[in-house]
């Protein structure tokens, strides 16, 4: 099982605030990019406070990983 | 010149009174220590020699007895922050003492820790030395540290007081950050350090894959016995570890060469507990900032996108508005284009018609008959061929004012449109 580690998650969520900034994104993408960097941003925070396992178990069902 | 036979106490009398007398001072000598043992009566005994290329010079033994030992170690430790140990270079005072039973020894009086100190600098700097040449000075620092060092394996011994300080630092910080901690313990100081903190790095590199880091630290303040971080095996190991080394081993003078090797080398167990806190604290920070970067962003791309569709339905409803006008006007323009061709239309249609009429009356039969033309008819048509009629027909001829019925008597030509005569039986219709 690949874990999603902590530069992962940063490189990821940069990507996406740069593509809104440059406001590149499809109006109908944005609702889906904003919901993933939210959701990695939480899966961070909480990973700091160790409670990993259950974002894992939530990432898992929503079949959100690290690419 | 032979003497008389004498007794060895004699004899070696003789040489100690030599001795004594032609070597009345004190000597300030330079050696190695190669043996070192304090006794139950607190004096202290030790071998002292002088070595080239691990070979033996020289050799002596030497003693301080227990009034001046503890004066003397006092001091030496002051400086040097070590005891008297095997494999020290020390200047010492002596004066030679000669006994008819225990032979030669050395009466150590005074020690000069500075000279100690200079030779443990430079044997240290030899051990750097060694390391640069090798390129293991800088091969830990080369490892990236983890964004978040969060998986930590601790080499301490399990009492040491800085051990407390650190879990209680890193585990009760504020933000309520995680962090596993693994303790392998190990000596701290004197000379089994070397065995046991490698053998706790080998085992922290059979787990690898289950740390971020590892620390080694040692109890707060103390600055003495450091010598066994000035160890080439231990900087080796450590420089050549596959997980980034931390080190707070706790001390104020000069950095150990454990510290130059490690990746990060911090002054206190504390230390080390506030720098892995700081890595949670400014990754959280840095991902707190995306965060609003990231709002602002969309709420950004969300009002241009509405002022966007604002100003495009506003054109949308100028345009359509502009667009209708213009069609109304086209429309209202075709209209009174249609009206006056319309007129038009009428009147030329009016005159052609009042000419018409004129024409027509003109041609009309009653015109035709006043001039004097008459119209035959056969049972109410007209007779244009003389086909329509036979001998016999009644037929009706139809004069201006009047007309009258004839039997046909004799009926001339057919196929000849041309009528030669026609006798006629006539009763008048007057009128």
């Amino acid at each position: 099982m690949t874990k999603l580690t902590y530069s992962q998650a940063l490189t990821e969520i940069e990507k996406i605030v740069q593509i809104i900034e440059s406001q590149e994104v499809d109006v109908d993408d944005l609702t889906d990019k904003v919901k993933r960097a939210s959701e990695l941003i939480i899966f961070c925070r909480n990973k700091l406070r160790g409670t990993e396992e259950e974002i894992n178990k939530l990432f898992d069902e929503k079949g959100l990983k690290a690419e | 010149m032979v003497n008389k036979p004498i007794v060895l106490s004699e004899f070696l009398g003789i040489v100690r009174e030599v001795i004594k007398q032609n070597m009345p001072n004190l000597y300030w000598i330079i050696a190695e220590i190669s043996e070192a043992k304090e006794n139950q009566k607190g004096h202290f005994y030790l071998t002292l020699v002088e070595k080239k290329d691990d070979k033996v010079l020289a050799q002596i033994k030497g003693n301080i007895w227990s009034y001046e030992y503890r004066k003397l170690l006092t001091k030496f430790k002051k400086a040097t922050g070590e005891g008297f140990k095997v494999g020290m270079k020390v200047l010492l005072l002596v004066g030679v003492d000669y006994h008819e039973v225990y032979g030669m020894s050395l009466l150590i009086k005074d020690v000069d820790p500075s000279y100690t100190l200079g030779e443990m600098a430079l044997k240290k700097m030899e051990i750097i030395e060694r390391l640069r040449q090798e390129g293991l000075i800088d091969l830990n620092k080369r490892l990236d540290l983890p964004i978040v060092p969060q998986r930590i394996a601790i080499i301490s011994s399990p009492n040491a007081a800085g051990y407390e300080d650190f879990l209680k630092q890193l585990t009760q910080n504020q933000q309520g950050y995680f962090f596993y901690i693994e303790l392998f313990p190990s000596l701290m100081q004197g000379d089994e350090t070397e065995t046991t903190l490698i053998n706790r790095l080998n085992e922290i590199e059979g787990r690898t894959e289950e740390f971020d880091i590892v620390v080694i630290i040692r109890g707060g303040g103390s600055t003495v016995d450091l010598s066994c971080f000035d160890n080439y095996n231990i900087a080796k190991r450590v420089a050549q570890f596959p997980l980034p080394v931390i080190t707070g081993i706790g001390h104020e003078k000069d950095e150990t060469v454990l510290d130059i090797v490690a990746h990060t080398s911090l002054k206190t167990p504390t230390a080390v507990a506030d720098f892995l806190l700081s890595g949670s604290r400014s990754f959280e920070e840095e991902i707190i900032k995306l965060q609003q970067r990231l709002k602002t962003a969309t709420t950004n791309l969300i009002n241009q996108n509405n002022q966007w569709l604002q100003s495009i339905s506003a054109k949308f409803i100028y345009l359509s508005k502009n667009y209708s006008t213009n069609r109304l006007n086209r429309i209202y323009l075709i209209q009174v284009r249609l009206q006056k061709s319309l007129v038009h239309l009428i009147h030329l249609h009016q005159t052609r018609l009042t000419n018409l009429g004129q024409a027509i009356r003109l041609l009309s039969p009653e015109n035709i008959l006043q001039r004097g033309y008459s119209i035959t008819y056969l049972n109410g048509k007209i007779i244009k061929d003389i086909s329509q009629i036979k001998n016999g027909s009644m037929i009706e001829t139809r004069l201006k004012d009047g007309s009258f019925q004839s039997m046909v008597k004799i009926k001339k030509g057919g196929g000849n449109k041309k009528i030669d005569q026609i006798n006629l039986f006539s009763s008048i219709n007057g009128d």
